[in-house]
This record gives C-alpha cells, sequence and structure tokens, in this order.
C-alpha cells in the first residue's frame, strides 16, 4: 500500500487508500475519489452514489473532529464489492482509524427525528444519516483506534440503450 | 473549494442563491451569511439550493440554525430549488416535513 506524508494515494485496483490527513481537504476529496473509482462500473443511479459518499463524507467527518479533534491522523480505508446478484450489489466499506477507541457508539446517536418539529437541533445528524443510508453500520474499538464497517445494499440502474 | 452565495434583499424578504457542494470546509461560508441576517430585521429568509449537488450534515445544521431563528421571531424560513439529492439528504434526515420547502 503506498502512502505519502501530508497527501493521499489510491491504488484503483484494490480500492485500498491510506491517508496522513493534515487537514480535511485531502481526506474528503480521496474518500470522495474512492467511492467514484470503486462505483465506476457499477451503473448506480445519482442518488444511490451520493448515498454512499454522504456516508463516508459523515464517518470521516466524525473521525476528523471527534476522533483526532481536527488535529489530523491516519486512516486507513478499502472497499469492496462483496457480491452481486442480477442487478443487486453489495458494497462493503471499511475505515480504520488510530484515534482513541470509542468504546461504545450508541452514545453517539443522533437525535430522534420525532422531536425535531418542536425542537430543531443540529446535533448527531451526521450518525443519523450514516444509519439511514447503509444496511448495515458496524464499529469496532481496537487496542490503538477503531474499525468501521459500512454496507450498502445498492440496486443498480438500468443500463442505458 | 468554496461556495459562490448571491445576496439580495427585496422589501423585507433576503434572498440568498447558494452555489457549490455544502460540506465541513464550505458551510461556514454559508453561516457567516445567514448569522447576520438572524440578528438583524430581517422578516424572511429565501434560500435557493438550486445551485447543490452535495449537502452533508454541516449544510443542514446551518439551515437548521434558520428554523430556530423562525421560531424565535415568528420569521419567515424558505427553502427551495433542492435537487434530487440534497431533497434526499433532507428525507433521510426525516427533515423534509420540517422545513418550509418549495420547487
Amino acid at each position: 500500500m503506498l502512502r505519502e506524508e501530508g497527501d493521499f494515494s489510491l491504488s484503483t485496483q484494490d480500492s485500498n487508500i491510506s491517508i496522513h490527513l493534515s487537514g480535511c481537504q485531502e481526506g474528503l476529496q480521496a474518500l470522495q475519489k474512492l467511492a467514484k473509482d470503486t462505483c465506476a462500473n457499477a451503473c448506480l443511479d445519482n442518488i444511490h452514489f451520493n448515498r454512499i459518499v454522504l456516508a463516508l463524507d459523515e464517518l470521516f467527518a466524525n473521525i476528523h473532529e471527534h476522533g483526532y479533534a481536527n488535529q489530523g491522523g491516519e486512516i486507513e480505508c478499502s472497499a469492496c464489492w462483496i457480491e452481486s446478484q442480477d442487478k443487486q450489489c453489495t458494497l462493503e466499506i471499511e475505515l480504520r482509524d488510530y484515534a482513541p477507541a470509542i468504546a461504545d457508539i450508541s452514545k453517539c446517536r443522533g437525535v430522534c427525528p420525532e422531536t425535531l418539529k418542536d425542537n430543531p437541533v443540529a446535533g448527531g445528524l451526521g450518525m443519523n444519516l450514516i444509519h439511514a443510508t447503509t444496511s448495515k453500520f458496524e464499529h469496532t474499538p481496537l487496542a490503538d483506534g477503531n474499525r468501521w464497517r459500512l454496507v450498502f445494499d445498492v440496486q443498480q440502474k438500468k443500463e442505458e440503450k | 473549494m468554496s461556495l459562490k452565495i448571491e445576496i439580495n434583499t427585496d422589501n423585507e424578504t433576503t434572498v440568498l442563491e447558494v452555489h457549490g457542494d455544502v460540506t465541513i470546509q464550505t458551510s461556514n461560508q454559508l453561516r457567516n451569511e445567514l448569522k447576520p441576517l438572524f440578528n438583524s430585521s430581517a422578516e424572511n429568509i429565501h434560500v435557493k439550493l438550486s445551485g447543490v449537488e452535495f449537502m452533508d450534515s454541516s449544510g443542514i445544521a446551518t439551515l437548521v440554525e434558520g428554523l430556530q431563528w423562525s421560531k424565535r421571531t415568528g420569521g419567515s424560513f424558505i427553502l427551495s430549488g433542492l435537487t434530487e439529492t440534497v431533497r434526499d439528504v433532507f428525507e433521510l434526515a426525516k427533515l423534509d416535513t420540517i422545513f418550509e420547502i418549495q420547487a
């Protein structure tokens, strides 16, 4: 796996990237590129592709802001299609950080949408969006960081003739 | 990577037309334009989003501040021109029925 300090590198063959973050711009760009390259041949519609990018964006932002306190750090990311049947596909994306391990992410769950009408608050929207866009979202605390697994069940759009 | 925001005031309505992606990197720009309006005598704020293809929770959070202003002051805070992908994000966040959204 290639890695450059303060930058990112991407192998499109195995869709693995390692990012050393000095800020959030290059990290977001790297993850967007990973999503774009991974989905390049998948024939996804705009909505499904946007949901994948959105979930990555939100998870990355949380790691950057809360895990690394906006100071930057290492994030590794890999993506693969784990199954394909007819037009139904499953995409699995894994992120690994070296920030302090979080024991229980259920405490990070966002606000209850039903209460938003009377009390519109913004906190926790990112976690809500990750849960809403993925069919499975798993977190594993490690001795030296966290592993995050995002699974997307996506329907490929019909190929245009 | 930055947002382009055009602001026009017509009688009591201030219209913001936003172009670009609203993300953790750019949402502060939008916030910096909206905040002075929340402290002004503006009665109606209209945010046009037809030029926005991607918005994450930081962008939505900024717009939630508009909702809070609206509840506090009785002013109207209207969104319009949501693209397909941005509308989907509002629906995923279950905020599509809480904001006043026009076509």
